[in-house]
């Protein structure tokens, strides 16, 4: 569905060039952004490093440091246990509650 | 006459060296030898014998978790034991001796019998970040704190505690207040300052004997930086620190509370931290390079280029070998070993089904 701007200053902003921000949103999932996280500085769109799947536990269980990743995770102090039925991340994930309860 | 005579002789002498391979100076090389031939006077220069890779010392135990435990033989490669547990485990330590076992999880502290790979002992309930022993290793400072739940469904984190467990009887020394969100302590020990790593990103340092809650930052809390993890060698406290323009460890000096960066000119990732108990070596891992570091000196004494990410590091005992983790990797996920003198990749063991975060090598008689 385009945007149609409907008086002179909305016609001024779309004729403005398009930042380069890419928000890592698979699916119809909602993201949960923080900016800079959203796009790498090596211009991948995944912020922590070699692939979301080989950072999770470091952005989530294993130290849970407010990573805003595009699935945004719980912090481990706030939810300690959240990851306490993933024994096998790449097949478990499943099993991963959302928050709030 | 002369003449036909040397063309004859040298008609000869073609044919001769024809037969015997050696026209166009080649030498054959047989296959699978590794003698280089050089195709030009140029490009000829010493031979560089790779560095030599010893082999891992036999004995040693790496245990890797996530929700449940691990065992590996590095030297064979295979899962010797496995440990259920069902809680996320965020830490791992051993006694001096590797006799006992002790897990950080998200619902307390539990002990380990390592001989039966046996979890024998839940010693606390409160979720727990980070386990540390002191100098002796008779007490273990555990780092813990609770949620509260309130009516509404809004959890409120409570502020985290210090607590001492006596490692032989499992009783509670004592108990005390570190401050809200906190990511490590260090607490004082022996006239020595203490270390309060934040969540927020600071670090602070608190003059011997003084409560934790009294600790002041040693540098103003940075942008573009974030703590990673804290490693503990001699009288020094290695503090990793990932961001930009480049990484850095902050060495924090025990004694006169005074501090110094080491940048390891590496932009991005600064994963994990481990040093040697005399502080003699650190290892960082960064995020395709290992650092070997003089932990005296304060400087890189070489480093590795690595091939994939890892999250986790530990070194053996004897502070030859380190141990990185990487949490997803195949089915499961995976441990490798590096040798440090020289830095040299040793191999890759795979460990299918689980997803490991927390990584330590057991201390044991051998080793």
């Amino acid at each position: 569905m385009a945007i149609k701007p409907l008086n002179r200053k909305a016609e001024a902003l779309t004729m403005k060039p398009v930042d380069d921000v890419r928000p890592f949103s698979p699916g119809d999932c909602c993201p949960g952004f923080l900016p800079g996280w959203e796009v790498g500085r090596s211009n991948d769109a995944d912020p922590c490093g070699a692939g979301w799947a080989a950072d999770l536990p470091a952005c989530a269980g294993g130290s849970g440091w407010g990573c805003y990743w595009s699935a945004q995770v719980p912090d481990s102090a706030t939810y300690p246990g959240w990851l306490d039925d993933c024994s096998n991340l790449s097949q478990d994930w499943v099993m991963l509650c959302t928050v709030p309860d | 006459m002369h003449g036909a005579r040397l063309s004859r002789l040298r008609r000869a002498g073609l044919a001769l060296a024809l037969a015997s391979g050696l026209v166009g100076c080649r030498e054959d090389v047989e296959p699978g030898s590794t003698r280089s031939v050089p195709s030009s006077p140029a490009e000829v220069g010493p031979a560089q014998a790779p560095p030599r890779l010893h082999a891992l010392p036999t004995g040693l135990e790496v245990y890797l978790a996530s929700t449940d435990v691990r065992v590996v033989d590095p030297v064979t490669g295979e899962v010797r034991a496995s440990m259920p547990l069902k809680k996320a485990v965020r830490d791992i330590r051993f006694t001096r001796d590797g006799s006992r076992g002790f897990l950080a999880t998200s619902a307390g502290v539990f002990a380990v019998d390592p001989e039966r790979a046996v979890i024998i002992e839940q010693l606390t309930s409160s979720p727990v970040s980070q386990i540390r022993f002191d100098g002796p290793g008779e007490a273990l400072f555990v780092l813990e704190h609770d949620v509260r739940v309130l009516e509404s469904g809004r959890r409120e984190v409570l502020p985290f505690r210090l607590r001492s467990l006596d490692v032989l009887s499992g009783r509670t020394r004592m108990v005390e207040e570190v401050g809200d969100r906190i990511a490590s302590v260090l607490p004082s020990q022996n006239g020595k300052h203490h270390v309060v790593l934040s969540q927020t990103g600071l670090i602070q340092v608190g003059l011997p004997q003084s409560p934790l809650v009294d600790s002041a930052p040693i540098r103003p809390q940075l942008e573009h930086y974030r703590l990673r993890s804290m490693a503990v060698g001699g009288d020094r406290a290695f503090v990793a620190l990932e961001g930009e323009p480049s990484s850095e460890l902050v060495e924090v000096d025990l004694v006169d509370g005074t501090h110094r960066s080491i940048a390891l000119l590496e932009e991005g990732g600064l994963r994990a931290v481990a040093a040697t108990e005399d502080g003699e070596r650190v290892v960082a891992v960064g995020q395709r390079r290992l650092y070997v570091l003089d932990g005296v000196g304060g400087r890189v004494e070489s480093t590795l280029d690595l091939t994939e990410v890892y999250q986790g590091l530990a070194l053996s005992p004897d502070g030859r070998f380190a141990f990185l983790m990487r949490t997803i990797d195949g089915t499961g996920g995976s441990v490798s070993w590096v040798q440090l003198d020289p830095p040299v990749f040793g191999a890759k063991i795979p460990i299918p089904d689980i997803s490991p975060w927390a990584i330590a090598v057991r201390p044991t008689g051998a080793n």
